[in-house]
């Protein structure tokens, strides 16, 4: 795991962590993604969720957070990814995308990652699962490559509508 | 202008809001005949405060523009010319620009607000010659005056009568001014959305506190089991008190339709009385919103299709004016609101004649007199010959008819020929919280609101019987009822349940034609508070929300009409592809 984050290392580089964007890192189907910190209201374990008729397959239903009803997304569904097992490490991140408030189910929450402007890199054409149209780029920490999501895009409303006319057309 | 403070303006911009209502109110009671000398009074109060306020905060034109206004009322009041009609509508005018002036400088604070045409005809009623012969003596003939407007013939007699009203005016004028305290507004503007949160929370505090009731009896201490009913009965008040919050009264909706019926009637050149009933009465905001439409709908059209013209009216004995009557009550547990006019009434065969002309009649179709009344509710039926810019598209009674079932609502019409039609609209108090039936399938619950529902029936063996390939039938009280799945009708149509397991939900579809829904069992009745889906799934058919039970679970809310709608158009579909087999 990245320990930029660690405010020790903030401490000495204050000027350098200002520019620089955090986001919360997770795994899918064995890959590495971030999004924006700011884009992420809260984490929350799985919780019930219950289905909605004729929603499309990635929408997994809707759940009650502390009284206001959130529609949650698989987001491994969403991205085209095969379908998991839910397992013990699986979690939710609610995502404050105002106005919609969307919950997302994750694989796993890694941790948060702090990356320089310049440390971000344009998204490769690497062989990955995701449309590249999703990525806002990468970043490399330790071994690995973080994909960064550009969720506003993947998860847009328009995207809903075009759903809308293929389940009329049904 | 330059230093315009945006609080401070925001804050006139309400106020005056409020103010331009209050004065509307009263332009509308110059008309009537019973008015009392009080109005003049109240009048040149709203007039004086808006033009105080706008000077106040440096709405320079406005300021100026009222202060006209301002010196026309006090003639008024003063007797020096006459509330004849054509005053009135001016005076409206005036409203309407100001309440124009107001929304524009909402948009951008430094909008040039004025209207040259008006602040003419105003001051040509402050320089009129004629008003002020008629202070000092009765005029000799009639005549218009430059400012436009006829003034009255007053022999001696009606003028010394207006000589003492003025003096009335004087007299009460000292007794109104001293029984009334300023007016206070003793209430506050608060947000919808901060009512909202407020009413999640509450609702979750409800549930949890669901919780902690039906587990205090494992409470070792008695002073703990005391606390905890306490608090179950002030939640469940607090509870009460913020469902309450969203009531709002009926006042201004209705206050908008005098405004309404007096335009109408004037276009179409109609001698209409309106009354006006109920106007306290509360109901959720969102609902008051959303009848405002359907009313002005309901009453252009009493004004305009419902009441004869003058002179038919008069040859039919009825009296020379026409009344129109909106009022709204309470009754069990909804609200009711009524249009009524004292007109024609509605001919059903004329509504059939014109029906079957339009082609939403078949030659073949014989409907009851009921039905025939429904048909003014189809899009694009009109009776009228022409289309004029009150009526005759046919669009009207279409929009009355979606905006109540919007709402949960309904429309019923009560109509004798010769004599008058009521609408009769029936509306829930809040859009908030409903009754619901919680009904389980599989593993899932769902919600089905209790107005939809006509009976519950436990189904026994023998009592389905199977119609070709996939059709069954509920036999009931000598009655077939067609019988669907409910999982089939939300599309899990691969699920199999014995038939016999099943309790049957007895549903009435647009049309009034029963169905039976099954489900797997009924779990119980209960109050819920209706949770509006996020924008990405409101528009899934169906569904009219989601709501929390008390298990935390959020469920969802079905939308019965609808789902039965949507079947029955995937059936024609799917018959005529299969037709398309056959050929």
């Amino acid at each position: 795991m990245n320990e930029t984050t660690a405010p020790s290392a903030e401490s000495n580089q204050e000027r350098v962590t200002n520019e620089a964007e955090r986001f919360l890192a997770f795994s899918l189907n064995g890959e590495k993604y971030g999004i924006p910190l700011l884009k992420v209201k809260e984490v929350i374990e799985l919780t019930r969720i219950t289905p909605i008729p004729y929603a499309p397959n990635h929408f997994k239903g809707i759940m009650n957070l502390r009284g206001q009803v959130i529609s949650v997304i698989d987001l491994r569904l969403k991205l085209k990814m095969s379908k998991a097992e839910v397992g013990s490490l699986s979690a939710i991140i609610i995502l404050d995308l105002s106005p919609l408030c969307l919950g997302v189910i994750v694989d796993s929450i890694n941790c948060v990652l702090a990356a320089e402007r310049s440390e971000i890199k344009p998204r490769p054409d690497v062989e990955s699962l995701v449309k590249s149209d999703y990525l806002l780029g990468v970043i490399r920490s330790d071994q690995d490559l973080v994909l960064l999501l550009d969720v506003e895009r993947t998860l847009n409303a328009e995207d809903f509508q075009t759903i809308k006319t293929q389940v009329q057309a049904a | 202008m330059a230093d315009l403070d945006p609080e401070l303006c925001n804050c006139f911009l309400d106020e005056a809001k409020e103010l331009l209502e209050g004065a509307e109110r009263c332009f509308l009671d110059l008309e009537k005949a019973d008015r009392g000398p009080a109005v003049f009074d109240h009048m040149l109060r709203l007039a004086h405060n808006l033009k105080g306020s706008a000077g106040a905060v440096g709405f320079d034109g406005l300021s100026k523009f009222t202060h006209k206004l301002e010196s026309v009322l006090l003639r008024l009041k003063n007797g020096e010319c006459s509330s004849h009609q054509k005053l009135i509508s001016l005076l409206l005018e005036c409203g309407d620009f100001l309440n124009g002036a107001v929304a524009l400088l909402r948009q951008n604070l430094f909008a040039k607000v004025t209207n040259e045409e008006l602040s003419l005809r105003l001051e040509s009623i402050i320089n009129c010659k004629i008003c002020e012969k008629l202070k000092s003596g009765p005029p000799d003939a009639p005549q218009a005056g430059p400012c436009g407007f006829v003034h009255p013939v007053l022999d001696e007699e009606q003028f010394l009568e207006g000589e003492r009203r003025v003096a009335d005016v004087q007299k009460s004028r000292w007794t109104v001014s001293k029984s009334k305290e300023p007016e206070r507004d003793d209430s506050i503007r608060v947000g919808l959305e901060r009512i909202d949160r407020l009413m999640n929370n509450v609702g979750e505090l409800v549930i949890l506190q669901t919780g902690l009731s039906q587990t205090r009896h494992l409470l070792q201490s008695a002073v703990q089991f005391e606390t905890v009913s306490q608090m179950d009965k002030i939640i469940r008040e607090v509870q009460e008190i913020t469902m309450a919050l969203r009531l709002v009264p009926l006042s201004q909706t209705f206050q908008k339709m005098r405004r309404i019926v007096r335009d109408t009637s004037q276009a179409v050149l109609k001698e209409v009385e309106f009354e006006v009933s109920g106007e306290d009465i509360e109901l959720d905001k969102n609902v008051v919103e959303q009848l405002s439409d359907p009313l002005v709908h309901l009453l252009r059209n009493a004004v305009d299709h419902g009441l004869e013209p003058t002179e038919e009216r008069i040859r039919s004995g009825k009296s020379r004016q026409g009344h129109v009557f909106l009022g709204a009550y309470h009754s069990g547990g909804r609200v009711v609101i009524e249009v009524r006019d004292d007109g024609k009434g509605l001919d059903p065969r004329r509504l059939i004649a014109k029906a079957r002309e339009k082609r939403l009649l078949s030659d073949e179709d014989r409907p009851t007199d009921e039905q025939a009344y429904q048909l003014i509710f189809a899009p694009g039926f009109s009776t009228k010959e022409e289309v004029t810019s009150t009526s005759g598209r046919g669009v009207g009674m279409d929009v009355v008819k979606t905006n109540i079932a919007a709402l949960q609502g309904d429309v019923a019409i009560e109509t004798t020929l010769g004599l008058g039609t009521t609408f009769r609209i029936t509306l829930p108090l809040t859009l908030a919280i409903i009754d619901g039936i919680v009904v389980k399938l599989g593993t899932e619950r769902y919600v089905l609101p209790l107005v939809q529902v006509s009976e519950t029936v436990q189904i026994e063996t023998g009592q389905i019987s199977k119609i070709g390939e996939t059709g069954q039938v509920l036999r009931l009280r000598n009655e077939n009822i067609p019988v669907c799945g409910l999982e089939i009708m939300l599309g899990h149509a691969n699920r199999q349940r014995p038939p016999m397991r099943s309790v049957g939900i007895i549903v009435h579809d647009e049309l009034n034609s029963p169905h039976c829904m099954l489900v797997d069992q009924i779990v119980g009745q209960q109050q819920v508070v209706i949770k509006r889906l996020g924008h990405e799934v409101h528009w899934l058919a169906g569904l009219m929300g989601a709501a929390i039970l008390a298990d935390g679970e959020a469920v969802l809310i079905l939308d019965v009409q609808d789902l039965l709608r949507r079947r029955a158009e995937s059936q024609k579909c799917e018959q005529r592809n299969k037709q398309r087999e056959a050929v």
